[in-house]
This record gives C-alpha cells, sequence and structure tokens, in this order.
C-alpha cells in the first residue's frame, strides 16, 4: 500500500516536466519571434529595443542590463501579463500601482511629488531674480494643484499623500510680491464637484483650465468676459488617459475632451513651431485624436519653443513658460495678445533674455502643474542662462 | 544574472537544459561548467577572471596538501597558506574600504583608497573553496585530481550567487555520478517555482511597501507605521533569501545535484537558538563547523565557550557586510545566544509556546532593524519610533492603508512562513483521490503559479538583489 501511493506522489512530479518545458520554450520561442515594437500603445511609453553589443558595453556590464530591460518590454503576451497582474492586485485589495491611485468612483490620481529643496530652491530663486530683473514687464504665476491635492476625498479609504497645499503656499511665501499670483487652489476647490480633472489622466480639463483663466483676469491684466463668449464643444468620447496607461486601472474607461472656442468673432491664429520648422493655423492638432495620446489635440504636445501669432488687435505680447497644463490653457489667452510665445524649458535650450528682447515682450507668465513643477530640474538652467 | 529574470527563465536556462540533456554523459560536466561561467560573467564581466584564479588556486593547494598529508609540517603549512590567501581576497574586495574608512574615522589620519565594487558572490564561493581545502587537510575528502570536477563545484550556476553554501564533502560524489530521473526533475521544478514565486509574488511586492516606509524621514511616521515597515523588511528577506535556495535546490535537482535545505520555517522558532538553527542552515553549519569548533567549541570551560561564540557571531555578522551595522547584529545574536545558553535558556523553554514564538519574533525584528539600516544612528532612530520615541503618534491612517490594501499579501506571508502553508498547497494536490485528478491538479496549481510569477517579473520593475553585500 505504502508503495502504491508513492508511486503515485512519484508520477505528480514527472507528469510536470512536459509542461514545464514546453512553458519555457514556448516563451523563449515567441520572445525570439515576436518582432520589435516601438512603442506601447496601452503603457503609453516607448520600449526598449535590443542593445547594441559593444565591447565597452559588455564589459560594464550595461548590455546585460539593457538586454533584460528589452525582454521584458518585448515580452509576448505584455499587456495580458500585464491585465492579470493588475487584477490580482486589485483582488488582493491594492489601490496604488505604479504611483497611481485608483480613487473612490474610479477617479485615478498621481501620488504627490516631494521636491529635492535645493532644485526647488534654486527654481523659485530663478523664477524671482526673472520678474525682479524685468521690471517693466508684469509677471505672473499659476500653480495648478494635482488632483491628488483637490480631490482628497476621492482618495482609496486611508490613503494619504503629502500636503501639496503648503508646498505652493510656501512657493507663494516665497515669490513674495515679485509675481502676481493666481490662486488656482482656491478655484478648483470651489468647483471640485465639477469635472476639473480627467478621470483616467493627470491632466486638468479644459473646464478646471477654464475656471482658472478667469480667476487669473486681473493677474493678466486681461477683462475675462462672461462664460458664454467661449463655448464648448467635445472632439473626442473615447480618451483613456496617461494614469491608466500608467497603472492598467480604468482601462475601459473613456472621456470627453472638451475645447472652449471664443464666440462671435474671427480668431485666426498662426502657431510656428520654431525648432520644427513648422507652421500651422489652428491651435488644435486633430490628427492626435486618432491616436492613444488624445490630450495632444491640444497644440500637438509639448515643443520647446512655439511663437502664436493672433489677428488680435492688440499691442501685448506675453511670454510663457509652461509645462503641458498650459496646453488647454492657451486658446483662451489669445483673444488678448498680439503674439504669444511658449517656452517648454524641459525641451528649451536657448537664451531667454534675447527671447524677451527679439519678441519684444509685454507680459510673462509661468503656468506649471503643481506636480510636474515640484519635480522639474530645468527651469532655474533655462532662466540663468546656466 | 538572477533567477528572477527574463534572460535567465527564458534563454539561458532552456538553452543550458537543452544543451545538457542533449550531450552524451561525460560531456555533462563541462556543459555545466561552461554555462555557469557564462552565467557569472553576464552579471560580473570582468571579476569572472577572479573566479577562475580563485578556482585554479585552491585546486592547487588541496593537491599540494593532499600530496603532502603524511608530513603535518608541511601539509600545516598548505593549509594555513591557503586559508590566509583565500582570507586575504576576500578580505580585499570586501573589508577594505570599510577599513580603511574606518581607521580614518578613529584616527587622525586621512588614507586614501577606492572603494571597489564587491564581486557578486565571493562570499559563497571563497567559502565553498575554504571548506574544500580544510576538509582536504583534515583528511575528510581526498583531493580533487580532475580541475574541471573542482570547477564545477566551486562555479555550478544554481548555487554560485545566493547560496546555499554546498560543502565539497556533500557533494564530492555526485560531481561524478549523477542520477537524473523524470521525477527528480519534477521535483526541482515544483521547488524552483514555488522558490520563483517566494521570491517574485511575496518578497517584491512586500519589499516595495517596505522601501516606501523606509524612504520616509524621521517623524513622518508612526509606531504602527515602523512595526509594518519592520515586519514588511522580515518578510522580504526571508521569502528572498529562502525563495533563492529553493530555486537553487530546485535547479540542482533538475540537473541531478541534492543540495541540503537551507531553511526550515525559521519564524516558527521558538528561541533565538532554535531560529539560527533553521535560518540560513548552511552558513551556520560553515561557521560551526570551520571556527567554532576548531576553537574548541564548549569543550574548554564556560569562559572560552562564550569568546567562541562572540567571535563566531562577530564574524557571521560582519559575513552579511562590511559595516558596524552587521558586525553589530552578530554580537547582538552572540549575546542573545550566550544567555540562552547559560541564563535564561530554561526559563524560556518553560514558557507557553505563544510567549516562546512572541519572544523569539520581537528579537527577530529588532535585528532586522540593524541588518536594514544604513548605519547605526539610523537603527537606533528606527528602533525608536518603534518603542514609541520620536514616533508621530500610536498609529496613524498611513499604518493602517498598507495593512489594508496588502491584507492578502499579509495573509499569504504568515501562511506561508508557516508549514501550514506548504500543507495547504500540499493539500490542494492531494485532496484527489485518482492520479489522474492530482496529476491534473498539481500541473494546474505550479503551471498557474509560474505564469503569474511571470507577470508580475515582466511588469514590475522592483526586483532588488539583497546580496550584493554578502
Amino acid at each position: 500500500m505504502a508503495n502504491k501511493k508513492k508511486r503515485k506522489k512519484i508520477k505528480i512530479q514527472a507528469f510536470l516536466v512536459k509542461p514545464f518545458l514546453i512553458c519555457l520554450g514556448v516563451f523563449m520561442i515567441g520572445n525570439i519571434l515576436l518582432p520589435t515594437r516601438e512603442y506601447s500603445e496601452v503603457e503609453n511609453r516607448s520600449l526598449a529595443k535590443r542593445p547594441r553589443l559593444t565591447l565597452s558595453s559588455l564589459q560594464t556590464g550595461t548590455f546585460m542590463e539593457q538586454y533584460e530591460d528589452y525582454l521584458m518590454d518585448q515580452f509576448i503576451g505584455r499587456n495580458l501579463l500585464r491585465d492579470l497582474k493588475v487584477r490580482i492586485d486589485t483582488f488582493a485589495g491594492n489601490k496604488e500601482e505604479n504611483g497611481v491611485y485608483r480613487g473612490k468612483q474610479g477617479q485615478l490620481m498621481e501620488d504627490v511629488v516631494i521636491p529635492d529643496q535645493e532644485v526647488l530652491k534654486k527654481n523659485v530663486k530663478a523664477i524671482k531674480e526673472f520678474a525682479e530683473s524685468n521690471s517693466g514687464i508684469p509677471t505672473s504665476m499659476i500653480l495648478v494643484p494635482d488632483a491628488a491635492c483637490i480631490l482628497e476625498d476621492e482618495l482609496p479609504s486611508l490613503a494619504t499623500v503629502a500636503n501639496q497645499r503648503t508646498m505652493i503656499k510656501s512657493v507663494k511665501r516665497e515669490l513674495g510680491e515679485s509675481v502676481s499670483w493666481v490662486d488656482a487652489v482656491s478655484v478648483l476647490d470651489t468647483h471640485k464637484n465639477e469635472k476639473v480633472y480627467y478621470k483616467t489622466d493627470h491632466h486638468w480639463t479644459t473646464l478646471g483650465a477654464y475656471y482658472v483663466f478667469q480667476e487669473s483676469g486681473s493677474a493678466l491684466g486681461v477683462q475675462s468676459k462672461e462664460e458664454s463668449t467661449f463655448s464648448p464643444y467635445a472632439v473626442t468620447t473615447t480618451f483613456n488617459g496617461t494614469l491608466s496607461s500608467k497603472s492598467g486601472y480604468e482601462e475601459n474607461e473613456k472621456e470627453e475632451i472638451d475645447i472652449y472656442t471664443p464666440q462671435g468673432e474671427d480668431l485666426d491664429v498662426v502657431v510656428n513651431y520654431v525648432q520644427e520648422q513648422k507652421k500651422t493655423t489652428s491651435l488644435y492638432d486633430s490628427t492626435k485624436l486618432d491616436t492613444k495620446d488624445k490630450y495632444a489635440v491640444f497644440l500637438g504636445g509639448n515643443y520647446s519653443l512655439l511663437d502664436i501669432k493672433t489677428t488680435v488687435n492688440a499691442k501685448r505680447k506675453l511670454l510663457m513658460f509652461k509645462d503641458s497644463y498650459a496646453n488647454c490653457f492657451i486658446p483662451f489667452l489669445t483673444p488678448y495678445f498680439r503674439e504669444i510665445v511658449v517656452v517648454d524649458p524641459r525641451y528649451y535650450t536657448g537664451d531667454v533674455s534675447e527671447l524677451v528682447g527679439t519678441y519684444n515682450i509685454t507680459d510673462c507668465v509661468f503656468l506649471y502643474n503643481a506636480n510636474t513643477f515640484f519635480a522639474d530640474n530645468n527651469i532655474s538652467g533655462v532662466l540663468t542662462g546656466e | 544574472m538572477l533567477f528572477s529574470s527574463v534572460s535567465f527563465l527564458f534563454m539561458f536556462l532552456p538553452i543550458t537544459l537543452l544543451l545538457y540533456f542533449l550531450v552524451p554523459a561525460r560531456f555533462k560536466n563541462l556543459v555545466l561548467l561552461i554555462c555557469s561561467l557564462f552565467f557569472y560573467a553576464w552579471g560580473e564581466p570582468v571579476y569572472v577572471v577572479l573566479m577562475i584564479l580563485s578556482i585554479v588556486f585552491n585546486y592547487a593547494c588541496g593537491l599540494d596538501i593532499g600530496y603532502n598529508a603524511d608530513d603535518p609540517v608541511h601539509a600545516k603549512r598548505g593549509i594555513i597558506f591557503a586559508v590566509v590567501v583565500n582570507l586575504l581576497i576576500l578580505g580585499f574586495f570586501k573589508y577594505y574600504g570599510f577599513l580603511i574608512g574606518s581607521i580614518n574615522a578613529v584616527f587622525p589620519v586621512n588614507i586614501p583608497y577606492r572603494e571597489l565594487e564587491l564581486p557578486i558572490g565571493i562570499s559563497f564561493y571563497t567559502f565553498q573553496a575554504m571548506s574544500y581545502v580544510i576538509d582536504v587537510y583534515r583528511k575528510r575528502v581526498r583531493p580533487q585530481r580532475d580541475l574541471m570536477l573542482f570547477a564545477v563545484y566551486v562555479s555550478m550556476f544554481p548555487q554560485l550567487i545566493a547560496g546555499p553554501i554546498v560543502r565539497y564533502a556533500d557533494i564530492e560524489a555526485q560531481l561524478k555520478q549523477r542520477n537524473i530521473s523524470p521525477n527528480r526533475f519534477g521535483d526541482g521544478i515544483m521547488y524552483f517555482i514555488r522558490g520563483l514565486a517566494k521570491k517574485v509574488l511575496i518578497a517584491n511586492t512586500v519589499g516595495g511597501i517596505f522601501d516606501q516606509i523606509s524612504g520616509m524621514g524621521f517623524g513622518s511616521f508612526s509606531m504602527l507605521t515602523a512595526w509594518v515597515g519592520c515586519v514588511s523588511y522580515a518578510f522580504q528577506i526571508y521569502f528572498d533569501f529562502s525563495g533563492y535556495s529553493d530555486m537553487a535546490i530546485g535547479l540542482g535537482k533538475m540537473f541531478g545535484f541534492d543540495f541540503l535545505k537551507n531553511f526550515e520555517y525559521p519564524y516558527t522558532a521558538k528561541s533565538i537558538t532554535d531560529f539560527w538553527r533553521r535560518w540560513h542552515i548552511s552558513l551556520s553549519t560553515w561557521f560551526r563547523e570551520y571556527v567554532y569548533i576548531p576553537l574548541g567549541g564548549n569543550r574548554k570551560g564556560t569562559k572560552r565557550t562564550v569568546i567562541n561564540l562572540l567571535i563566531v557571531w562577530a564574524l557571521t555578522g560582519l559575513w552579511h557586510g562590511a559595516n558596524w551595522t552587521f558586525l553589530f547584529w552578530g554580537l547582538y545574536y552572540g549575546g542573545i545566544l550566550v544567555l540562552e545558553k547559560f541564563v535564561i535558556g530554561e526559563r524560556i523553554n518553560r514558557l507557553p509556546g505563544a510567549l516562546q514564538h512572541a519572544y523569539t519574533l520581537i528579537l527577530v525584528l529588532i535585528g532586522w532593524v540593524f541588518f536594514f539600516s544604513p548605519d547605526l544612528g539610523y537603527a537606533f532612530r528606527y528602533l525608536g519610533v518603534m518603542f514609541g520615541i520620536g514616533a508621530k503618534g500610536l498609529a496613524d491612517q498611513q499604518a493602517l492603508f498598507f495593512v489594508l490594501t496588502n491584507w492578502l499579501l499579509y495573509l499569504v506571508s504568515i501562511t506561508a512562513s508557516t508549514s501550514f502553508g506548504y500543507y495547504v498547497l500540499d493539500r490542494g494536490v492531494y485532496n484527489y483521490r485518482n492520479g489522474q485528478g492530482r496529476r491534473g491538479v498539481a500541473c494546474i496549481i505550479y503551471l498557474a503559479m509560474f505564469i503569474v510569477s511571470i507577470a508580475f517579473l515582466v511588469t514590475e520593475n522592483f526586483n532588488p538583489f539583497l546580496y550584493f553585500r554578502f
């Protein structure tokens, strides 16, 4: 009897050999045969490609590290496996994936970035000095809080994030009188029950931008007219944003992207993508609506330097330092400025003081999302020309 | 190369297995050697030369000592030379920077030095090689004449970078003659998959939580969070380390080797003495065999025993890394073991079981704080928070969030830390009366574990190697 039992037990182990080896073989050959993909639509990022083999990369071991990244990124069935992992994590009670919280009612929120104090100090100092040295040019600052700050109540139960309000307040205090401050936090607080942030993306909605624009009227010296002068309409209803890609949560959620156009007046623009040497006559790039990254419909995404000329009968010329939050905000400004020069310090490497002279700038604004601002290490470099 | 990497699982392993089973028996060791050297060179493209030199050196020493076995003076000179050179190599790569740094800190000098990168696994393979030459000297084993077999013993990839420390005496016969059967191979697969799941599903996930907590500044987390962090680390290191050992044992079985058990549910220990009989068994065995007993063990009176124990534990601590924290950690255990041996051991034995477990676990958790801290100052501050000094309150939302959103992970961790976890897994398989049902279920359970592990491995970027300081 004991013997018989033992024999059965042995069989189980032997039985596992074939399926396991088949599994190894299928994945190995599958990985080899699968053509290399450049870009993952689902994850919204470029995938690692096969590294080049050189003597030095071999010697330092970087080749091996890159090769592992390549195998991971190009793994056969990667999207299915990713889906499996997110499902298991969700079942296990997990409410955070890759730095993204899945809040109540499926609101996705990026964790609040904690700044490196040294870098932050340098950035703030550079902004202050820039504003003070160009005293003839009124400068304002719009620092837009993140969803995790405004929609704190929507965070998963018990989840806590760093206090972004205090961080933003301390930037305001540091800048003091050198800039006119636009209090985006309280505006968005007032409207937090409306859809001011996307559910699946880290950006604010055009509605959120519109409320902050109204508030910024006095700081920017523009007469913000009644809401009726801009009319919203949806350009897509199938937007699934980057937070979804990053976390794997809510990948079936479809959202609407609205654009607001000034009513009545006929306003023409010419957008000059300076470095790319490309010109268009629209603030919107509708071809992006067919891609995954639909938020890029605003100005086609992020570029180092844009020069937007309008047909408005005005003399003022605005210089803007910004991140992607500004892309849906800029259309609100076009009726008030003859020209808007838009610098994205993450990509721009030229001389800023030269820009001020060349374009005869009369006004300046810094528009940043708090998370990008607190993680940024380019602003001080671009402003001081270092 | 790590076992828990795509390059290993779906490139190196299938190719190595294929080659190994395709070639005739007399070439199998050669295949194993070449693949092992490739495996090591993949992670250490330069230091592989050092390992080869170490192999050749110890091979020659073994022959020399064996040849002069009848001449005690010559043999003794040989073994001292071999041990000193091995320790010098280890010392140079592992402790040089620490030593000079400490001298600079203590004395008013400033000796310039360059911190060398530690060759992966050097502590493991040096200890293996030393076990061989010492055993040759003691005439426990005969010197290995075949350089290739000796090289296979030292460099064998399953146990090369994270143990277990296999003694030559335990494996001598298997180097020449190995039994490979489908059952052993299948058993190896089961070990391997269990180990992989332990590493990828439990250790990496729970390690992510520890990483988050240890990255918070002091004063910003509560007492409970500190405990959650410490418990998370305890699970991380256990599942990581024992997972690696299981994978090593499993791979060994696939290639026909039997390695000894390295972990025996250490967190179910009833005393610290018991804990160290269950944790990293191959290391404690090594130190007992080659340090403690040669020093006289417990045969030379109480005073000498205490000194011997403290020496062994100071060395055990330093083996884990060149840092004061590890020395402290080793002496901490040395101290407790001395106390248990001579003072409180009997009293602990008479405690109810639950208290014995609580006593052991609390001391082990305190020990891990020294183990994971970058310096002693951090360790004491962290311990302070665990016991309410400098903590942000008793408990806060954050700690509850960690526990609540990872309830299944902690439940699985606790279960799998005890023999009950294995029992559940085994029951899942053996519940079925008929053989076919069992085979099917076993197959599904293990392949599911494998696929889920791959899913986590491929999509999760957090996959640390904890033994880079060993």
